[in-house]
């Protein structure tokens, strides 16, 4: 089981810190989604869940993180492009959304990318998937990355009975 | 937290752990067990409440404490004497106590005049209270008076009014005083303020100059404290807090020929030391501090409530504590996980190896038998408060209510105890409130006026069972059905049985408004009780006879870490179930299945039916093994009801450490946790309890 232990060191500079922001981009086909850096507590290689029952169908399961439990969500899935059928090469990222450690199943890991805070541009309305799960848009070399919002990623997992 | 805060709150939990202890103290006394070594145990018990008081400056607390203690010191000297309402007011000054110390942790004030009238009921007690003398002529001697007197040494008519009378204090401080920064010159200014002291330095412990250490202990002091009213107590008080740290010998000193003002008797010439000594040993030493409770009746006393003897204790964080808990877990995972490892093949090669993990094996279990019971605590401290919780409900509602607790020694996991209490709180109140008639209706009833709650606690196996009891009116069902109907928490149209009506009460949404408090059945809190109970892993059950009382039963989880449970698959991934609720297994093809109307399948087993439960089905998991092979695990769940669940295979036994889901995720219906097995993966351990409950309230949907 290989991890990737991420350094979480803050750049130099206190102007560069609070005007930029750093992100983990990640890539589910072709599209490219980001979290902010701190928040990633380690990003490892897939190595199979064991399912949870009566969860929505984006709850791939549970791993066990050096003794303890954490869940993984199928990014993919929660925007409602049917599920991942996971192999080696996908990644799952661990991050810390408040109190609670969660994974987030992608298929590859892509950059690290320093932005400008003045660069999100908000999401625009119409789709509620869109608007519920991105708190933001921006453009990096061309390419739109959106802003993954946790919180909502992880909300709503059991099937209402 | 500040170093301050710090003390503080270690001062609070000692002074929960005396008012519980006075309690259990004071319960005693009321029921006429009044021997000394009781009132020795609450005046010392009292007295360290209130030092720790003066010295967070809580001065409400230690005014009461003052006069309470000094009433208790009357009764211990035998001048006021311990009557049933000499009782009664301690225990209530007890509560009085316990809120002061609650209010002073919570931050608060009470009320200036909070338990005056109690205060002036101790000042009026202690004021008539016999004088020396006439305790004399009653010939009930005082403590300091069961001694072995020469009859020269006792010239009490003469010596009553003269300074010949006095206590020779011998004290010789160890190491340890010092490394405490207890210094002896405070100690001996504190006692030269009970009179005009004399005091000799010690020093036959001189070594030669060569051998001195730095840090040793070469001098004691005799000290000669003069005055017949200075009490025993009161040269000990001084010493209270060095208590262990050194060597003190209180003894009893009279001088018959010496007048009052010369001072020949206490002159501290070297050439007198021997006189003191002689008189040392002429006369009985009264005790050493430690003992000094025990001494002061015959050795038959209850030997229950004696200091234990030996024991030694330390306090310990519990994050520490759990560290090791969870450092063991890992070492059991660990353990199972090389013994999985172990395939036949190489046993036959590795016979060593394969006796070393049997060894290792073994160790691990007592390893974590032992550290589980680190954990372990009696229950009796979360009983102790309610003997005061039913004392103040029976005087609330006018009831007459007898509190019976059994089994208080049982132990159990100290987190498992912290979470009991709230849970107990409201089932007691319950009982109180609801169960127990007025004394008019029970008369009425042809029942005792006194209404009996009682609270017992008992191992069963690997739970412990905490069951509150009373004779009281039993559950109105009918009310108790209407109501459930009325918020639909039941079908208008369905059946129930009494014991899932008695159950209902604990229904989440049924009991939460403030109406249903009305009902002369249950209902106030009691969805808390269950929601608390089921989070440290326990179950709830009540069974009702109307008219002739109630019995609610806490099945709690011995300890919240390991378990031990059965190891099984379902659709391909791993489960596993509790052992302690598995009755037996059995193959599909030999199980007998029978069809409900509804759809729903039961099994024979033996002439009984019970419910069936399709794993893969009910956690929609997809498995492709035909039904002959699978098997059927019959559990107990709650209430000796059984349940039969539909597994895929069955691998084997183990021990596993129990991991929250909560921790990162959510609570999830019919799974109670999860775990990590020998080759790294997570298991989800099944809740028997909750699939049971959801099985019912689905059938009812």
């Amino acid at each position: 089981m290989e991890a990737l232990e991420i350094n979480n060191e803050v750049d130099d500079g206190h102007a560069a810190e609070t005007r930029s922001l750093q992100l983990i981009a990640f890539s589910i086909g072709e599209q490219i989604y980001g979290v902010e850096i701190t928040t990633v507590r380690e990003i490892r290689a897939w190595n199979g869940a064991t399912p949870l029952p009566n969860t929505r169908e984006f709850v791939v399961g549970v791993i066990n993180l050096r003794g303890t439990i954490v869940p993984i969500f199928d990014l993919r899935a929660r925007f409602g492009d049917g599920q991942t059928s996971p192999t080696k090469t996908h990644v799952v990222v661990v991050m810390s959304v408040g109190e609670k450690w969660v994974g987030i199943l992608v298929d590859a890991v892509s950059d690290i990318l320093t932005i400008s805070k003045d660069d999100i541009h908000n999401v625009p309305e119409g789709n509620s998937i869109d608007t519920d799960l991105l708190s933001g848009i921006i453009t990096h070399d061309g390419q739109m990355v959106g802003l993954i919002d946790l919180h909502a990623v992880v909300a709503g997992a059991q099937i209402e009975t | 937290m500040s170093e301050l805060d710090e003390f503080k709150a270690t001062y609070f939990d000692e002074c929960s752990e005396l008012l519980n202890e006075l309690e259990e103290q004071f319960t005693a006394i009321e029921e006429g067990d009044r021997n000394a070594d009781r009132l020795n145990a609450v005046f010392r018990a009292i007295h360290s409440v209130k030092g720790g008081a003066g010295a967070f400056g809580f001065t409400g607390l230690v005014g009461f404490a003052h006069e309470f203690e000094t009433l208790l010191d009357f009764v211990r000297n035998g001048k006021v004497e311990m009557s049933d309402e000499v009782a009664a007011l301690c225990i209530r000054a007890n509560d009085i106590v316990a809120d002061f110390v609650a209010a002073a942790r919570a931050g608060e004030e009470l009320a200036s005049d909070y338990g005056a009238e109690e205060k002036a009921r101790f000042v009026a007690l202690c004021n008539g209270s016999k004088s020396d003398e006439e305790l004399e002529e009653d010939g009930e001697p005082m403590e300091e008076f069961d001694i072995d007197f020469t009859p020269v040494a006792v010239n009490l008519e003469a010596d009553t009014a003269s300074e010949t009378e006095g206590w020779l204090v011998e004290f010789t401080p160890y190491r340890d005083l010092y490394a405490r920064a207890n210094d002896p010159l405070l100690l001996l200014r504190e006692l030269a303020e009970l009179g005009d002291v004399e005091i000799k330095v010690i020093l036959k412990e001189i070594p030669a100059l060569s051998d001195f250490e730095p840090f040793g202990v070469y001098c004691g002091w005799e000290i000669l404290v003069p005055g017949a009213d200075v009490t025993e107590q009161s040269v000990r008080d001084v010493f209270e807090f060095v208590d262990g740290d050194c060597d003190i010998k209180i003894t009893r000193k009279t001088v018959s020929e010496a007048p009052p003002a010369a001072d020949a008797g206490f002159d501290l010439d070297d050439d007198d030391l021997p006189s003191f000594a002689d008189l040392a040993n002429e006369i009985k030493p009264v005790a050493k501090p430690a003992e000094a409770p025990a001494q002061t009746t015959s050795e038959a006393g209850d030997a229950k409530n004696a200091a234990p003897v030996g024991v030694q204790s330390i306090r310990v964080d519990l994050d520490k504590v759990d560290r090791v808990v969870n450092m063991v877990g890992e070492l059991v995972i660990t353990q199972s996980m090389l013994t999985q490892q172990m395939d036949d093949n190489l046993k036959v090669h590795y016979q060593e190896l394969v006796r070393g993990l049997e060894v290792l094996a073994q160790t691990t279990r007592g390893l974590q038998d032992s550290v589980m019971a680190i954990r372990a605590q009696p229950v009796k401290s979360v009983f102790s408060r309610m003997p005061r919780l039913v004392r103040e409900l029976a005087g609330k509602t006018n009831k007459k209510i007898r509190l019976e607790m059994v089994g208080e020694n049982t132990e159990i996991d100290k987190t498992v105890i912290e979470q009991l209490s709230d849970p107990l709180t409201h089932m007691i109140r319950n009982s109180a409130d609801h169960g127990i008639e007025s004394p008019e209706k029970r008369t009425a009833g042809r029942k005792p006026e006194t209404g009996v709650i009682r609270l017992s606690a008992e191992q069963a196996g690997g739970n412990i069972l905490i069951i509150v009891e009373d004779d009281g009116a039993g559950i109105n069902r009918e009310r108790v059905l209407q109501i459930a109907r009325d918020r639909g928490v039941v079908g208008p149209d369905q059946q129930m049985t009494e014991e899932q009506i008695d159950n209902l009460i604990f229904a989440p949404g049924f009991s939460t408004a403030d109406e249903v408090s009305d009902i002369s059945g249950r209902g106030v809190g009691m969805d808390v009780v269950l929601s608390n109970i089921k989070k440290i892993g326990g179950s709830v059950h009540v069974r009702s006879w109307p008219g002739a009382g109630t019995r609610m039963t806490l099945r709690l989880p011995l300890t919240l870490a390991v378990l031990d449970v059965m190891l099984v698959t379902v659709g391909g991934c791993p489960y596993v179930i509790p052992l302690s609720s598995i009755v037996e297994t059995m193959q599909c093809a030999r199980a007998d299945f029978g069809h409900m109307p509804t759809g729903g399948r039961v099994l024979q087993v033996r002439g009984e039916y019970v419910q069936v439960v399709d794993l893969a089905t009910r956690f929609e998991m997809h498995t492709d093994i035909e039904e002959k092979n699978r098997f059927a695990v019959l559990c107990e769940a709650e209430g000796s009801v059984k349940i039969a669940l539909i597994v895929d295979n069955i691998i084997g036994q183990q021990q596993v450490v129990i991991k929250s889901l909560e921790e990162n995720f959510e609570r999830i219906d019919g799974i109670a946790g999860g775990t990590i097995l020998g080759d790294g993966n997570v298991a989800l351990i099944v809740d028997v309890q909750g699939l049971r409950t959801a099985t019912t309230h689905r059938n009812a949907a």
